[in-house]
């Protein structure tokens, strides 16, 4: 089956709202059937948003081949790269790669592009014409789109007319088989040129100075400052602020933004795109959940998901719009980001309930678009006078803000006619027009208030002193005294509770100005929920759509009404009427949905509790475990003990990245760490500096754990490590993957489970360099014997009496660890490794671009030839088998005279609050994954486990036991990580399956290390084994010993200086694989053609590594990302999938890995092996998706694969 | 042998008519990658000796909790976990 | 009355009553889910051999397996339809697509 589309790429005006805001130089694909209708209406328009300029969308059935005659008509070569789909590299790739055919075509030339629709699912297509990243880009201004790959039978229609449609971001599925049912395109993009309606950048009504960068949905944004300027002016909603009534119809009409719309029940599946070029967003949808993979129903239940550049996912609604509970009203989608929120990246998903023939109106008097109820689902009522349905019941005056609901507030107003004949038929407070609870359920009443107070972050005094926080009224005494510790709120309850939440507004009426913010009055505020049942209209904690606005004045209190179906994670809760004023002082909570029938302890008393972020659970048939609760805090706007601000903004009121860190508002800054010696190896041991003020997770060797892993504000990805535990990664499904590392974006919630096999303090860390740098790190504590402080679990051994007393912190440097040597060889097979420490420039590429101080680990055996220059610098990859136990000797041999910065601060790249730490000659090797006992082979010094970090010319040897098939595992020094790892003291253990051999694939002799080699077993066919190491933050000098600035200097077509923004610190350095980078300003300067930068044909090949196979061959990618940057990279194969869960085999397939970031590690298994199920050969990329700033930079390099034999790459054995 | 009866089939031929929540052995079943748990809710339009139809019959799909099978589903007695006539069909309950 | 599952005879007979409900519909449709790959199978029953029912196969989910005979085990049928020439037809699913959308 054959299915035909002409899409052609046209410059066209995008009008991005309907204030005018516009980007004059957009791109777009578009159905030749529709170009000329598309362009007359733009040139008619010019400052009104045009319907049909959406990003592409176009449809084709799984299985069917689909060919794109492909015509360009921008003034530059333009292609339509696809991911997840198979087809003729060198004829479809939308690029011109290594030795391949250019598939990209000229302005005005057209092609024809013959794509596999192989498995259901999101194409993302888009240019690789032109990689440029700035405003003469191409991804960013638009060129971007989708084919969605249906299942079989299925065929789509309009939703508005009911006829069959070619194109468009909103369809209508159906099937034979299946439930029909709504899809909707959601692609987000960022980094668009916008102007305003004069043409110039967009500024600031309040700051003055010019907007944030676009942030948006299918070519639209909605930003505050717009809306708010409306009030400002005048035109509406007198004596409102603005961030409380940014999303109210009421006062402004709809947004221009995406309004996904439906009837109650409908099935529906929205298609979550990150068509942008930089930033890693968080997709969040009020009211409703997902499974993280909709074919797996033992996967994770999500509500908010994190999506970096170039990536997707379908979102499947569970039990279709408005959720179980069959909630109508209007739940808002937003980019959970603050400042991309204000800047406009939301929509709402309408769900009615009630019939739209277009014979409606909204209350503002626009018409309501006829909306066809789905074939074979039942038509909702037809709207009558007393029964008009949403939003025409709700008693709200156009212009103004949202009505309170009714019922919900104390002393609040009761139910109109209208509201009455829409309600339910016992309206409660909270629960008006759906009930979620049922009777049976167990009602749980918490009271909760949100307080101004000052609060102390660490123990050099850096403190907020407008702190806010959520409080159960019974501990405002406490804390407000300062007898107990401000906290995020955490209370407990059990699946299938009705919670009712008294929720009063104790806030001052104004957060007041400072160095970086403007004065504010946030005058109302509620508690926004997520995961748990409600009814959207009254109960929602915000204000939005033609919804009521369900927060409350200072002084008043307001009843909410949720329910807990089932078992959840922490459920996440924070205010939605100013968050992005205040949510990064504090304001967010959890409320944890434990296993029925759970009892919740307090851990040190063993008296009854229900809240608190460390807990002891008990369950009569499953095991007890300790409950802890992590919140990571960006924008945390920190004040010094003598009042000064703490990495303010340029101006207030800035968004750009201000302020520091914190976790369950604490840090502890490593330069506070260094004791006597100042040696950062010490940095991290108890015995120096005394505990850290952050968590120490208490608990007995052998307990189980639960970590609720939450974001609290505000802008960026952070990435929590464990050393030491692990966990399954969807903790339904024993086929998952195990992990020691997850990424996490704001309101985000992940579970770790787990258990701690032995006594010893485990460090966690949120390690990339800047969040550990500004003390985003603690500790969990393990005991052998008793505390007195410390209950025990009731299932588990009594733990000792105390033979020993507890070590204390004396200032001084740590003892020794044990010799793990010592002990008798429990498991198998020993492999040892000798591995030395040393520095030597790096050289990244043959443009000259190196490090000139970079510090390798290597095999001992290696080190000559690499001192010599005969052999070249890798990150050293070292392998075992399941049940070998690995023992690994390092030796440190770093030379003081060979670092650069004697006080350790770099100029460039930077972190936050740099300050004095001189390097570190110690070193060590921590390795993820694989089994160790902490206090003698974790590698790093940590609390109170004795010193494993060597000095130089020292010696010491870990032990490590493979007890798991666990592939990837990333290895890092942990002795100094300002001074060592993003200069290379990184490196990857391969855990292979039992009896593996590994060979050299060009001799296919034994080798001990290599990123290429083939795995030989007995068992399994040969495979070849690609290790990808994806690493930045790294400080370059070109080949006249000039520092390189990354990620600028790498910018092609570049804005003229003056136009320059400034980079966050994270996204400086230059970046790679493998220690090499293929950075494309030195081949555009060498030939200026932007599409042909990738090609082996106008250049050599890249210096990155060239991975080479046969068709056919098995092919398992282990991508790692040991160092070292807060910014998420995403990888991309061309051509290739893989699953998402390799050891599922119901797992979602995808060409794409979210995500990479410090700790990350995949094993990532080609199906159909080297090129694909159809066997192409050919140059296929990997590569980031991140065009903003990681391809220009070099982070891409070429897998090869050939269809005839060759004499110096021997074939795999049959 | 003398007469032999099974009294499930006895049982349920009394039953036709009525509604049934019938859960069945498969961890999950797949239509075409929707993946659902055998959950079907539906009339008893036939019972045979080894064998129940139910129809009109729901399948609980977690996205599409009321999705109406196109024809009638027949269930093999020997695949039912489980049964209850006490669940309306249009019973609202968890699946996740 | 005896109490047949005493003697462990119930799930026989039950299973010999589904066999024979399969060769009593021999020329007709069917639908069938199994819970191992691949799945679904709709085609006509050509014939029943002991437990086992060979179909002409029209479509299953994976189009490469289509138009081929098969034999099912009917003890591993979890859910099953045979269109009994009145009721409710098996929909003949065909790959929908328009030769040219532009």
């Amino acid at each position: 089956m054959i299915r035909k589309y002409h899409v052609v790429a046209i410059p066209i005006r995008i009008v991005l709202n309907t204030f005018g805001d516009h980007n004059p130089n957009g791109m777009m694909y578009v159905l030749k059937e529709n170009e000329q209708k598309i362009r007359d209406l733009v040139k008619k328009n010019p400052f009104s948003p045009i319907e049909l300029v959406r990003p592409l969308v176009i449809r084709a059935n799984e299985g069917e081949i689909v060919e794109i005659l492909f015509e360009n008509k921008l003034s530059f070569n333009t292609s339509m790269h696809f991911q997840n789909a198979e087809y003729d590299v060198c004829q479809s790739d939308g690029a011109s790669v290594g030795l391949n055919e250019d598939s990209t075509v000229a302005p005005f030339d057209s092609t024809v592009y013959r794509i596999h629709a192989i498995k259901e699912g999101v194409y993302l297509f888009s240019d690789l014409g032109n990689p440029a990243s700035g405003e003469k880009g191409s991804n960013s201004n638009g060129l971007l789109g989708s084919l969605f790959v249906e299942k079989r039978f299925s065929w789509w229609t309009d939703p508005e007319t009911g006829k069959t449609m070619n194109s468009g971001v909103y369809a209508d599925i159906h099937h034979p088989l299946l439930p029909s049912f709504r899809e909707y395109a959601w692609i987000f993009h960022d980094e668009m040129e916008v102007n305003d309606l004069t043409g110039n950048r967009p500024i600031n009504h309040l700051t003055n100075q010019e907007e944030e960068s676009f942030h948006g949905a299918n070519y639209r944004f909605e930003p505050i400052n717009r809306r708010q300027q409306l009030i400002a002016e005048g035109v509406v909603c007198p004596n409102c602020e603005g961030e409380e009534v940014h999303h109210d119809s009421w006062v402004f009409g709809d947004p221009s933004t995406p309004i996904l719309r439906g009837y109650v029940g409908d099935p529906a599946r929205i298609r979550v795109i990150h068509g942008g070029v930089k930033e890693t967003h968080v997709f969040h949808y009020h009211v409703h959940q997902w499974l993280s993979d909709p074919q797996d129903l033992s996967s994770e239940i999500l509500d908010a998901q994190s999506t970096s550049p170039q990536t997707h996912y379908t979102i499947e609604p569970l039990y279709g719009l408005g959720s179980l509970q069959g909630s109508f009203g209007d739940a808002i989608i937003h980019c959970h980001l603050y400042p991309h929120f204000a800047a406009g990246m939301w929509g709402l998903n309408r769900v009615f309930n009630t019939l739209q023939d277009g014979s409606q109106c909204y209350p503002n008097g626009v018409p309501i678009k006829s909306l066809q109820p789905l074939p074979d689902r039942k038509a909702p009522p037809k709207p009558t006078k007393l029964k008009p349905g949403f939003p025409n019941f709700i008693p709200g005056k156009v212009g103004y803000k949202a009505p309170r609901p009714p019922l919900g507030i104390i002393g609040g107003r009761g139910l109109t006619e209208l509201e009455r004949n829409a309600a339910i038929e016992n309206p409660k407070p909270g629960a008006v027009f759906t009930d979620p609870c049922p009777e049976s359920a167990i009602d749980q009443v918490f009271n909760i208030s949100l307080i101004e107070l000052p609060i102390t972050y660490n123990k050099q005094g850096w403190h907020d002193p407008k702190g806010r926080i959520y409080i159960l009224d019974e501990d405002l005494e406490d804390v407000c005294s300062g007898k107990k510790e401000p906290e995020p709120l955490v209370f407990h309850a059990t699946a299938h509770t009705s919670y009712h939440i008294n929720f009063t507004n104790r806030l001052p009426h104004i957060l007041d100005g400072d160095a970086f913010q403007l004065v504010t009055r946030t005058y109302e505020t509620g508690c926004h929920v997520h995961f748990v049942k409600f009814d959207v209209l009254v109960n929602d904690g915000a204000n939005v759509g033609w919804n009521y606005d369900s927060s409350v004045l200072p002084g008043e209190t307001i009843q909410y009404k949720y329910y807990a179906d089932v078992e959840l994670k922490a459920w996440f809760f924070h205010d939605h009427l100013y968050p992005n004023a205040h949510q990064q002082h504090g304001v967010f909570g959890a409320g944890v949905v434990h296993p029925r029938f759970t009892k919740f302890l307090n851990s040190t008393t063993g008296e009854k509790t229900n809240y608190g972020t460390q807990i002891t659970s008990l369950n009569p048939i499953i095991p007890d475990y300790r409950d802890f609760v992590l919140f990571v805090q960006d924008f945390a706007l920190l004040f010094d003990k003598n009042g000064m601000p703490l990495n303010p903004p340029k101006f207030p009121g800035s968004n750009d990245d201000p302020g520091l860190f914190g976790v369950n508002y604490k840090n502890e800054p490593l330069q506070f760490r260094l004791g006597s010696d100042c040696d950062p190896a010490y940095t991290f041991s108890s015995y120096v500096n005394g505990d850290p003020i952050t968590p120490i997770l208490r608990a007995y060797e052998g307990d189980s754990i639960r970590i609720r892993l939450l974001q609290g504000s505000q802008e960026e990805s952070h990435s929590l490590n464990i050393h030491g535990l692990r966990w399954l990664r969807e903790r339904h499904n024993l086929n998952s993957k195990m992990e020691e590392q997850q990424h996490i974006g704001i309101s985000e919630s992940f579970t770790v489970e787990t258990y701690i096999p032995r006594s010893g303090d485990y460090l966690w860390a949120f390690e990339t360099e800047e969040d550990l740098w500004n003390g985003l790190w603690g500790l969990i504590r393990a005991y052998d014997e008793k505390v007195p402080d410390l209950i025990p679990l009731t299932d588990r051994p009594v733990p000792l009496k105390r033979s020993k007393p507890l070590p204390e912190c004396n200032g001084k440097k740590p003892p020794r660890a044990a010799d793990p040597t010592r002990m008798p060889v429990k498991n198998g097979p020993v492999r040892y490794f000798d591995v030395v420490a040393f520095q030597i420039p790096i050289m990244y590429n043959d443009y000259g671009d190196y490090d000139a101080h970079g510090i390798v680990f290597s095999l001992k055996e290696d080190m000559d030839a690499i001192l010599k220059g005969t052999k070249r610098p890798e990150p050293l990859v070292i392998r075992g088998n399941v049940g070998d136990t690995v023992e690994v000797t390092v030796t440190s041999l770093l030379k003081k005279e060979l670092f650069p910065f004697k006080d350790g601060i770099y100029p460039y790249p930077t972190v936050k609050q740099q300050a004095y730490y001189p390097p570190s000659l110690r070193i060590s090797l921590h390795p993820q994954l694989i089994q160790y006992d902490v206090k003698t082979s974790a590698g790093e010094t940590v609390g109170f486990n004795g010193d494993q970090t060597v000095g130089p010319g020292e010696s010491r040897t870990y032990r490590w036991e493979v007890d798991a098939q666990v592939g990837s595992c990333g290895m890092w020094d942990m002795a100094d990580i300002r001074n060592h790892k993003s200069q290379g003291a990184f490196g990857a253990f391969i855990a292979e399956p039992r009896g593996t051999e590994y060979l050299n694939p060009y001799t296919l002799e034994p080798v001990r290390t290599g990123a290429s080699v083939i795995l030989r077993n007995a068992l399994l066919p040969d495979i070849r084994e690609f290790v990808m190491i994806m690493h930045d933050g790294v400080r370059l000098l070109d080949k006249n010993d000039d520092v390189i600035i990354d990620p600028l200097a790498g910018v092609l077509l570049p804005p003229p200086p003056e136009e320059v923004e400034e980079v966050d610190t994270y996204d400086q350095g230059s970046r790679g694989f493998n220690y090499r980078n293929e950075r494309l300003i030195n081949r555009f300067l060498e030939k200026p053609v932007l599409h042909d930068l990738f090609s082996s044909r106008v250049f050599k090949d890249p210096a990155t590594p060239l991975f080479e196979s046969y068709v056919g061959d098995p092919v398992t990618i282990r991508l790692i990302t040991p160092a070292e940057r807060r910014r998420a990279h995403t990888f991309h194969l061309h051509g290739h999938r893989w699953r998402f869960e390799a050891m599922n085999i119901n797992s979602r397939t995808e060409s794409f890995s979210g995500f990479n970031i410090a700790g990350g590690n995949q094993n990532l298994e080609l199906l159909g092996g080297a090129g694909a199920y159809k066997g192409f050969p050919g140059d296929y990329m990997y590569r980031s998706g991140n065009i903003m700033w990681d391809i220009e930079q070099g982070m891409w390099g070429i897998m090869r694969v050939y269809n005839e034999l060759n004499k110096i790459l021997p074939p795999l054995e049959e | 042998m003398t007469q032999t009866e099974d009294i499930l089939f006895l049982e349920l031929q009394k039953l036709v008519g009525e509604e049934m929540l019938v859960i069945t052995r498969a961890a999950q079943l797949n239509l075409l990658g929707q993946v659902f748990r055998p959950l079907f809710a539906g009339t008893i339009a036939e019972v045979h000796p080894g064998h129940l139809t139910l129809s009109p019959v729901i399948i609980k799909m977690v996205n599409a909790p009321f999705y109406i099978s196109p024809f009638p589903l027949s269930i093999p007695f020997e695949q039912i976990v489980s049964y209850s006539t006490e669940i309306p069909s249009d019973e609202v309950f968890p699946l996740a | 009355m005896t109490n047949l599952n005493a003697f462990g005879l119930i799930n026989d007979k039950r299973e010999d009553a589904l066999v024979t409900h399969f060769k009593r519909n021999i020329g007709r449709r069917v639908f069938i889910l199994t819970e191992a790959f691949p799945f679904m199978f709709i085609g006509e029953i050509k014939g029943v051999m002991e437990d086992i029912v060979a179909l002409d196969v029209e479509t299953t989910s994976v189009p490469a397996l289509e138009g081929k005979e098969w034999k099912v085990h009917i003890d591993s049928i979890d859910v099953f339809y045979i269109e009994t020439g009145i009721g409710a037809k098996i929909p003949h699913l065909k790959d929908n697509s328009v030769e040219d959308a532009t």
